[in-house]
């Protein structure tokens, strides 16, 4: 049989395969209507905050007066003024016994998770403004929650900075305006665009190892086939090219839907299809990598299911690829880490094709494949 | 009387049967020692990996590669009196700061009163990735600080990855931090922060953030992953229901197997964190019990889809389709705050987005397992249980 008879083959072994046909077209249209119709990306509020005065207690050493004129515009603000926070309630605390009481119930807030920080104003906060020395605010944060210990200081600067401004205490105050370069504007699909690096990789490589995975190992009439002058590496050149055919389909058709959902992309157009494809041409080989080693069909299915779960774990976008380690050598290794790069530069910073990621790509189908034939060609087969 | 008898002989017979189909399922399992391999060992494995490169606890955080262009040396004109100034008393002093600061590497200082295209060429390092920030000292810096009005610092980052944004926010912020108190720039707001619940010195911050997705995301794929063919893949059921044999104690050994098999997974996920240095302030049984309930419900969508399935290859589809929805859909990736409200109420009903808030909550704050979370989890597990059961019953074989 000629390799255009054995393609031909493929194909109808591919089509009578109704459902996997449907399924690798459909789900990335579904996700990408769901992304792409979805508008904004962003919690409105970042922090949920309670706050505890302490203002009103009476003040010794260096404040003989007990004012506390300030804590209550501090606290409106913090209600009604600022962007990132949620005030969920304020204490007023006038002495010791009001003040321990509050703590308790804020460290209640905060372990059940209710709120993310609670502030404290000191007892001389109103004085310290009054003499124009330096006013002291307390937070208490979820440690646990690393985001919110990460952004919990430059976010107290909003408030801090629209209190300033509100009692005109502008002296020597220094504030940075951040300017976001490479963002998806506001008003494209900033949730679709946002995560473009991440869920066409995952929807690609799954979907097409999905695809190639059985192809070899499922196929029963595959070792009588070898008694004919067929030779074992037709076979597989045939299925490679028939399943890259279908992948090229698939690559095209999610080029066409994120296009018309709302693509943002600064850099070309031709450079995001040809990254689609190296992406393709990866899961392809990883499945007929999968399909070639397995001895049966359930330890195929199995292999690429819990293949494709440590490729997302090692992806660099679930756990950062810093925090990996020595275990980065394993993202490196796996296309997922490649690809998010790749799409990134494309469609957000506008540059070009990334040869190295591109090159990194091309190697690791091309070793999957290597080993794919190797094993294939050493395979024991009964006929 | 007799009837009473009869019942509970039905019974003892009814368990002597479900008994004997555990015992097959055993057996069944046992033959195929890939997905023992898949099941026990890959789970531990792969904590064993990141346990083995990521746990140590020294490990710091890398400065952010930045350049500032300063503007504070051109001539400013004020613009009610149109007077002109060319204050740039702080300029210098802001740049120090910057050197300063252990957050950031400055990798190039521009003055754009010399260099007319510092901007650019700030820009262009900045597209190809040389630095993550341009901090930019406008014309008016000095002016205003020495004024008594706000000095303020532009600061440019790139935002192509949202996750890092905040890094090099934060970065600058500490060396205005750094300026302010160098210069003694009084009054300033002193911020004094207490972390309550966090990992404590000595124990690997990376190593145990990482823990609380990998643990979570490995117990809910393996119960998926190993149980998706279980029920679709077993050509004998057609002819052992010509037995005495009940639909339901064939489901229900099955759920009973591979819920052992979740006992062990989940010790062996748990001892080898807690090797590794998993920080935990809760009880043992409580993490136990959390990563039980996790696996519970991943086993739960496992069986659930092989009883829906018709052939095996529907039984992978279901499965490609309903991951690719858990992973993107559950917070991992996206904040499920960022989603629109039909998408944040989808998600809370997934399981992965249970896991992070269930074990973190056992690990750093020491609360019980029964809150919120494993009570959603019980809620959709159980509901997927009994879905199986009914669609179990339903199904035709063919002898």
């Amino acid at each position: 049989m000629t390799i255009a008879g054995l393609i031909q083959k493929e194909f109808s072994r591919i089509k009578s395969d109704r459902r996997t046909l449907i399924l690798l077209f459909t789900i990335p249209m579904i996700l990408i209507v769901i992304f792409g119709l979805t508008t904004g990306v962003g919690p409105t509020k970042f922090f949920t905050a309670a706050i505890i005065s302490r203002d009103e207690m009476p003040t010794y050493d260096n404040f003989p007066s007990n004012s506390s004129e300030y804590d209550n515009i501090f606290i409106s603000i913090m209600e009604h003024n600022t962007t990132a926070w949620d005030l969920y309630r304020y204490f007023n605390s006038t002495n010791s016994g009001e003040y321990n009481q509050a703590v308790n119930q804020c460290f209640s807030l905060l372990k059940n998770d209710i709120i993310d920080v609670f502030i404290v104003l000191p007892q001389n906060f109103s004085e310290s403004i009054a003499n124009n020395s330096n006013p002291v605010l307390i937070y208490y944060i979820d440690g646990s929650d690393l985001s919110a210990v990460g952004a919990i200081e430059v976010a107290l600067q909003e408030p801090i900075a629209l209190f300033r401004v509100e009692i005109n205490m502008l002296e020597n105050f220094t504030i940075m305006v951040p300017h976001l370069e490479f963002g998806v504007p506001s008003w494209e699909s900033q949730l679709l665009n946002y995560s473009l690096s991440l869920i066409l990789p995952i929807i690609i490589i799954g979907t097409t190892m999905n695809l190639t995975s059985l192809s070899i190992v499922s196929e029963g009439p595959l070792p009588r086939m070898l008694i004919t002058p067929t030779s074992k590496r037709d076979i597989l050149i045939s299925k490679l090219i028939a399943n890259t055919v279908i992948m090229l389909i698939q690559a095209t058709e999610i080029f066409v839907m994120t296009s018309f959902f709302g693509l943002y992309s600064l850099g070309s157009l031709f450079a995001f299809y040809l990254v689609l494809v190296m992406i393709g041409l990866s899961g392809v080989a990883i499945g007929l990598f999968i399909s070639a080693i397995s001895p049966t069909e359930q330890g195929a299915n199995q292999m690429y299911l819990m293949l494709f779960i440590v490729m997302i774990i090692f992806s660099g976008t679930l756990l950062p690829a810093e925090s990996l380690g020595g275990a980065r050598f394993l993202a490196d290794f796996l296309p997922l880490s490649h690809a998010s790069v790749l799409i990134t530069d494309i469609t957000l910073r506008g540059l070009n094709l990334n040869i190295e990621h591109m090159l990194s790509l091309l190697l690791i189908s091309l070793v999957f494949l290597t080993v794919a034939y190797i094993s294939y060609k050493f395979k024991k087969l009964e006929v | 009387m007799e009837s009473s008898k009869l019942k509970n002989l039905n019974l003892k017979k009814g368990l002597l049967r479900l008994l004997k189909q555990i015992k097959k399922e055993f057996r069944l399992l046992w033959t195929d020692k890939f997905n023992i391999f898949i099941a026990l060992i890959v789970p531990p494995l792969v904590v064993v990996a990141i346990g083995l490169t990521s746990s140590n606890p020294g490990a710091t955080m890398q400065p952010i590669n930045c350049v500032v262009v300063s503007y504070d040396s051109n001539t400013f004109i004020e613009e009610n009196n149109f007077t002109e100034s060319e204050l740039d008393d702080y300029n210098l002093k802001y740049l120090e700061a910057v050197n300063s600061s252990n957050l950031l590497n400055l990798v190039q200082f521009f003055n754009a009163t010399e260099e007319i295209y510092a901007m650019e060429t700030a820009r262009n390092y900045l597209i190809a990735k040389k630095i993550k920030i341009i901090i930019s000292i406008p014309v008016d810096f000095s002016e205003l600080i020495t004024w008594g009005y706000p000095g303020l610092i532009d600061c440019i980052t790139d935002s192509s990855d949202i996750k890092k944004i905040q890094a090099s926010l934060n970065a600058v912020y500490d060396s205005i931090k750094i300026f302010v108190s160098q210069n003694n720039l009084t009054p300033q707001f002193e911020i004094n922060g207490f972390e309550e619940f966090s990992i404590p010195e000595g124990y690997s911050f990376n190593y145990n953030y990482m823990m609380v997705l990998v643990l979570s995301f490995m117990i809910i794929g393996v119960g998926m992953v190993s149980t998706i063919l279980t029920v679709v893949q077993e050509k004998p059921v057609a002819r052992l229901l010509l037995t005495p044999v009940k639909r339901v104690e064939i489901l229900t050994a099955k759920y009973i197997t591979y819920i052992s098999i979740l006992i062990i997974q989940s010790f062996s996920l748990i001892i080898s964190a807690l090797s590794f240095g998993l920080y935990l302030v809760g009880s043992f049984i409580d993490l136990f019990l959390s990563l039980f309930i996790l696996g519970f419900t991943g086993l739960a969508i496992g069986i659930f889809i092989s009883t829906l399935s018709k052939t095996k290859t529907q039984a992978n589809q279901l499965f490609l389709a309903t991951f690719l929805v858990l992973i993107l859909l559950s917070g991992i990736f996206i904040p499920i705050d960022a989603m629109p409200i039909y998408l944040q109420v989808f998600a809370y009903i997934l399981p992965l987005s249970h896991g992070s808030p269930l074990i973190t909550g056992i690990i750093t704050k020491g609360n019980s397992v029964f809150g919120f979370d494993f009570f959603a989890l019980l809620s959709v597990s159980l509901i997927l249980v009994v879905a199986s059961f009914i669609l179990f019953q339903r199904r035709k074989y063919e002898v």
